[in-house]
């Protein structure tokens, strides 16, 4: 089981050499943050995401695990828990591919050609579906709101459990609401 | 290797050092100008080779004979449709690129170069070259020695013969067809054709694409079906991986563009296929994962297939399929189901009685697979339930939750009095309610209900107060009927059944026993095991709508509802 360590290693080596930004967490070689550019002449384009990455101990046998940290608002990327619905990095994942090829393909990919028919936000896909121009509109007010550069750097000072404390509280509060409503 | 040839001075003896020098395989002989050289041999393209067996009922000239007329392309063909029954019974186009080496015997006499050319001797292992075409080519010694004026020769003779090799001996019809073999050959050819590419591949090394490491042929494994080579420990882990977790259709090729020649152009089909389980044992899995593998896939197949039924054993559930569509299925891959609109057009047409046969692969049971009992013949009737329609076991159990149990007015969550008096609060949304007649109850003064005179429950707070479950136990409080709509009906899509409103928190509409009801009274004469529980109705049109979508299903007389629809409005 020498050669899967050996590949984390080669795999985070080459993201490190391809100019993007990886901040280890615990210097453990498989668990890990980049800064995501969004690809250009996309209304994401400007917008800096701090993407969380984690190395499952079979990797590359078994596909990584990806989250946003900072919000986006894309059809197939869940807006509170930043998590990628993506077939190439869930379904059809193939050891043959790498972290480069995630960063440099699939997510510019996935953020230029959403799917709006298998959503994680159902809100972004209607708006797509229903209304191309504000949908651009409100991808960039979340760029300039939460993907810019200190937007992203803020998201790596929270620490992670505070973060999702919040996003519970959120869960909570909305889930009460109707159900106070029936009550009545 | 200069010590052995003796005197150095020689001429003979520097040519067959140098030699040596070029090809270490040189084997000097006892003599020291003796010498023996293997020559591999390779062809430049594989050789195609058929090797005929000959069978009694097809007499050997007329295969002969078909032999020398059977062109390439023919050949090619006999991999499609046979082209006759005879060629494409005997011949298979086999291409084999490895053979047996060349045995080259050389022998420099005294006199040689200026007098005597060399003496050669060839021979092949197998003797698979014929002798008529070796022995030409050892007169060609002679004759490049002559034309070299008689120099030394034994490079470029060797060189020759390896030209001729490369050619495959020019033993290949000049129309390209395949070389005929004879067929006792062909074991030993193929067999060493298969050991020389293992051995090549062995030697050769291959960056594997999953570690990124350089590996030896020997820890690697070349895939049959699409030639893509990774290292067995990848594919190992992989397939481990895949099998272990259930996801047994990715274990295919690893690359991810990799489309093992698709077989149909057809869009429903997979491009990629699955690993077979033979393959997996060579590369090698353990046998118990590949025995998982070849049990998942089967699931898979059978779930994925419409026509499989299950067992009705309980205790087997096992899948079993009926006569017809397994023959049709079986040749059909998987991948191919057929459209939606198909399918659901098959559902409405039961099958014929001669196809209801099914047999369960793990329990033997034989059984009818549209009544699902034992298997009654093909001429006894069977009585097609539908999957709505509830057993005797579940009859039983919703009469008796109509008859000992209450429903919360706002939630219907069910309960029963175990102990106590008739004030429930309702253990899921807190409501408090008469667990006689379901009324609200006030949470300020809940008792209220059961003490105001005009009410139907007064005085009535402690009745049953030993709880309501005992079986002999009179009914004693009414069930409003629309609330109680058969489980089943919210997964019907053509039934639409009216929201249920909530009952008003209005003093309690009071027992309608007393008023007899046409309809139920009806549906008891017909022994349709509608429990008489069943009894008094709060809202008309609500309920109207509500037993409209319900008899629907239910498949009753429309007639007969219409009467009772009437029977209701006269109610109101």
């Amino acid at each position: 089981m020498s050669s899967p360590k050996r590949r984390i290693e080669t795999d985070v080596m080459k993201m490190l050499m391809s100019d993007y930004e990886v901040t280890l967490v615990n210097d453990n070689m498989q668990e890990f943050y980049v800064r995501f550019k969004g690809p250009s002449e996309t209304p994401f384009e400007g917008g800096l995401w701090k993407v969380h990455v984690e190395l499952p101990d079979q990797y590359p046998y078994k596909s990584p695990s990806i989250g946003f940290v900072n919000r986006i608002f894309h059809p197939n990327i869940d807006e509170l828990s930043g998590s990628v619905c993506l077939d190439v990095i869930n379904q059809t994942w193939s050891p043959m591919f790498d972290m480069v090829n995630i960063f440099e393909v699939f997510l510019p990919q996935l953020l230029r050609y959403p799917n709006p028919t298998d959503p994680l936000n159902g809100e972004a896909a209607a708006l797509l579906m229903r209304d191309q121009k504000s949908y651009d509109k409100k991808v960039k007010e979340y760029v300039a709101k939460y993907a810019n550069k200190e937007a992203a750097e803020e998201a790596g000072e929270d620490s992670d459990d505070e973060d999702e404390m919040s996003s519970v509280g959120s869960f909570k509060s909305e889930d009460e609401e109707p159900a106070g409503q029936m009550e009545v | 290797m200069d010590g052995d040839l003796g005197s150095d001075d020689d001429e003979r003896g520097i040519e067959l050092s140098s030699i040596a020098a070029i090809f270490p395989e040189l084997v000097i002989g006892s003599d020291p100008f003796t010498a023996s050289l293997e020559l591999p041999i390779s062809p430049s393209r594989p050789l195609l080779v058929v090797f005929p067996q000959l069978t009694s009922n097809a007499p050997a000239s007329q295969i002969a004979e078909r032999l020398e007329h059977v062109s390439l392309q023919e050949k090619l063909e006999l991999h499609g449709p046979p082209v006759s029954n005879v060629t494409a019974m005997l011949m298979e186009v086999k291409e084999i690129s490895h053979l047996p080496p060349l045995k080259i015997d050389i022998q420099l006499p005294q006199d040689y170069p200026s007098t005597s050319p060399p003496v050669i001797h060839l021979s092949s292992e197998l003797s698979w070259i014929p002798e008529t075409r070796l022995r030409t080519l050892e007169t060609e010694a002679k004759a490049l020695w002559e034309e070299l004026g008689h120099n030394q020769v034994l490079y470029d003779y060797i060189d020759l013969l390896q030209q001729a090799a490369d050619d495959g001996f020019d033993l290949v019809p000049k129309d390209g067809s395949a070389v005929t073999f004879p067929a006792t050959l062909e074991v030993a050819l193929l067999d060493y054709d298969l050991k020389m590419k293992r051995r090549k591949f062995e030697e050769s090394t291959f960056d594997c694409g999953v570690c990124l490491e350089p590996k030896k042929g020997t820890a690697c494994y070349r895939l049959q079906d699409c030639n893509h080579v990774f290292c067995v420990e990848c594919l190992q882990s992989f397939y481990s991986n895949c099998i272990t977790e259930g996801d047994v259709y990715s274990v295919k090729c690893l690359a991810p563009d990799c489309e093992r020649k698709p077989t149909l152009e057809s869009k429903r089909q997979r491009l990629t296929k699955t690993l077979e389980a033979s393959e997996l044992i060579q590369i090698p899995i353990p046998q118990e994962q590949v025995q998982r593998y070849v049990m998942l896939l089967r699931k898979k197949r059978l779930e994925s297939n419409s026509n499989t039924i299950y067992c009705p054993r309980k205790w087997c559930q096992g899948p079993a399929r009926s006569s017809k569509p397994v023959n049709k299925d079986e040749t059909e891959d998987i991948e191919s189901i057929e459209t939606p609109a198909d399918e659901s057009d098959k559902k409405k047409a039961l099958p014929l009685p001669s196809e209801r046969l099914c047999v369960c692969e793990d329990c033997g049971f034989a059984f009818c697979c549209v009544c699902t009992q034992g298997w009654h013949g093909e001429f006894a009737p069977c009585f097609p339930r539908s999957q709505y329609e509830l057993t005797t076991e579940e009859l039983a159990s919703e009469a008796y939750l109509r008859k000992h149990s209450q429903l919360c007015p706002t939630c219907r969550a069910r309960c029963q009095k175990t102990m106590g008096c008739n004030h429930m609060e309702c253990f899921q949304c807190k409501t408090h309610f008469c667990y006689l007649c379901r009324a609200f109850l006030d949470q300020e003064n809940p008792y209220k209900h059961f003490n105001t005179p005009l009410l139907q429950c007064y005085m009535q707070l402690w009745v049953m107060e030993e709880g309501d479950g005992d079986p002999g136990d009179v009914n004693l409080h009414p069930v409003a009927d629309d609330q109680f709509v058969q489980p089943e009906d919210d997964n019907l899509p053509q039934a639409a059944p009216p929201p249920p409103a909530p009952a008003p928190p209005a003093p309690a509409l009071g027992h309608l026993d007393d008023v007899p009801h046409v309809r139920y009274n009806r549906r008891a004469q017909r022994g349709l095991a509608r429990p008489q529980a069943l009894q008094g109705h709060a809202h008309g049109l609500q309920r109207f709508l509500a037993m409209a979508a319900a008899d629907e299903e239910d498949g009753w007389d429309s007639d007969e509802l219409d009467d009772d629809d009437d029977d209701d409005e006269d109610d109101i």
